[in-house]
């Protein structure tokens, strides 16, 4: 612990002596200048409302595809014929680059469900992907078992399936809720919708405030940190709860 | 309910591991199928089981009972209890009484604990008591005295038999000691 925050420090301080090194703000500022820029921020209604309802499409975003990327994964893994049929569409989504959505979101739905969308296609092959794998991984010992003894498919879940699946799934969700910040805010970088950190980051841009570029992206940081830790620890809840123990 | 196999054969590539196993027996009967190991036994129990297929003769009776199996390996589920593992397999398990049966076999602390945690001896009685107390009109039983100590196997083995209740029971067993514990006909498979 001690070792991980004197590494962070160490980091910061390169930042900072960086930032001086250059000495002109309209180009580096150091954490100092972007902490103080963020506390100024910090106690304004509007820093809450853009941040919370950043936060929100992101998350919505990300549920939505989470619910989407078990729900057919499981689907798919049960049925050969649907993942066959699936397959052609997540690759396509894996490949084909954001900004080509992006821009097809702006035209199809305008800018106010643009995050939501991005990250939901952005997260939604990563999840689906995870999925497939991780129940793939289910003990063929077990399931021989449990067909001996014709076990009811809920017990087959609990016994044999969610301990398979929840490795796979607690790194698809780190992965995919990472993704989710960087390409929902590079989605608002490019669609500005109101009240939005990528609008924030595109007018700090124009008007060359990198203080406020640095402090947003502070918040950035914090938000995908506290998203992935709070989203894991529900997931794990949630999986001893409906394996019951 | 009669049961039994006629002119069974199995072979895997160029080695034959069953050559025209005949027998019948019917409900409540006790059959131990001897043979050294490598002889057959659990390709036996798993054609019964409907998990393999002959390549000649047929087995019968079995496809339309409900089977409980102790397989060579423990198959539990590591992360939950052996009360857990033991109710997941039945479909109206009542938890008190599947604990309750199990401590005459398992040490009382050990019944609520994940089996990962649960020395050898303990999984084996806790997979043994899984198959034992569920509900099923056959039990086979592949060598369910495995890893066990004198006393440990003769308290699994009044456990088997205080609740065969009318199951046709088939188990396997290495020696001639192990057949004896569970009073079985013995079935023996000759190597081919």
């Amino acid at each position: 612990m001690k070792c991980k925050a004197l590494i962070i420090f160490l980091w910061l301080a390169a930042w900072q002596a960086a930032a001086w090194a250059v000495g002109r703000s309209v180009i580096l500022v150091g954490p100092l200048e972007a902490g103080e820029t963020l506390l100024r921020m910090a106690v304004t209604a509007e820093f809450w409302r853009t941040a919370t309802l950043t936060a929100a499409r992101i998350g919505g975003g990300f549920l939505l595809a989470f619910c989407a990327g078990v729900g057919l994964g499981a689907a798919a893994r049960r049925w050969q014929l649907l993942q066959d049929i699936l397959a052609p569409a997540v690759s396509a989504v894996k490949s084909v680059p954001v900004a080509c959505f992006v821009i097809l979101v702006l035209v199809w739905l305008g800018s106010g469900r643009l995050t939501l969308v991005i990250v939901f296609l952005i997260a939604f092959p990563v999840l689906y992907l995870q999925t497939l794998e991780g129940l793939g991984r289910a003990d063929g010992q077990l399931l021989e078992m449990a067909q001996v003894f014709c076990m009811k498919p809920w017990s087959r879940v609990r016994g044999i399936y969610l301990p398979a699946l929840l490795p796979s799934l607690e790194s698809g969700c780190s992965l995919a809720l990472g993704l989710s910040w960087k390409s929902g805010v590079a989605a608002e970088v490019i669609g500005t919708p109101l009240h939005s950190i990528g609008q924030e980051l595109y007018f700090a841009k124009i008007y060359l405030e990198m203080d406020r570029l640095f402090a947003w992206t502070l918040v950035i940081l914090a938000g995908s940190f506290l998203f992935e830790r709070g989203f894991l620890w529900l997931l794990r809840r949630c999986a001893r709860a409906l394996e019951g123990t | 309910m009669d049961y039994g196999c006629e002119n069974l054969q199995k072979r895997y590539g160029d080695r034959t591991v069953l050559d025209g196993v005949t027998f019948a027996c019917k409900a409540g009967d006790r059959i131990c199928i001897a043979a050294p190991s490598g002889g057959g036994k659990t390709t036996l129990l798993r054609i019964l089981a409907g998990l393999e297929y002959p390549d000649g003769g047929s087995a019968h009776g079995f496809g339309g009972a409900r089977l409980a199996v102790a397989f060579q390996e423990d198959r539990l589920c590591e992360h939950l209890s052996a009360v857990t593992n033991a109710a997941l397999v039945q479909a109206h398990p009542d938890r008190e009484a599947i604990a309750e049966a199990m401590h005459e076999i398992l040490p009382r602390p050990s019944l609520h604990q994940p089996v990962r945690e649960l020395s050898g001896g303990m999984r084996r009685r806790a997979a043994v008591a899984r198959a034992v107390l569920a509900e099923s009109d056959v039990l086979l039983l592949d060598e369910p005295f495995a890893g066990l100590d004198g006393e440990s196997r003769e308290r699994t083995a009044r456990f088997i038999l205080n609740r065969q209740r009318g199951r046709l029971l088939i188990f396997t067993a290495h020696a001639a000691g192990e057949a004896a514990l569970l009073d079985g006909a013995a079935l023996s498979l000759t190597t081919p």
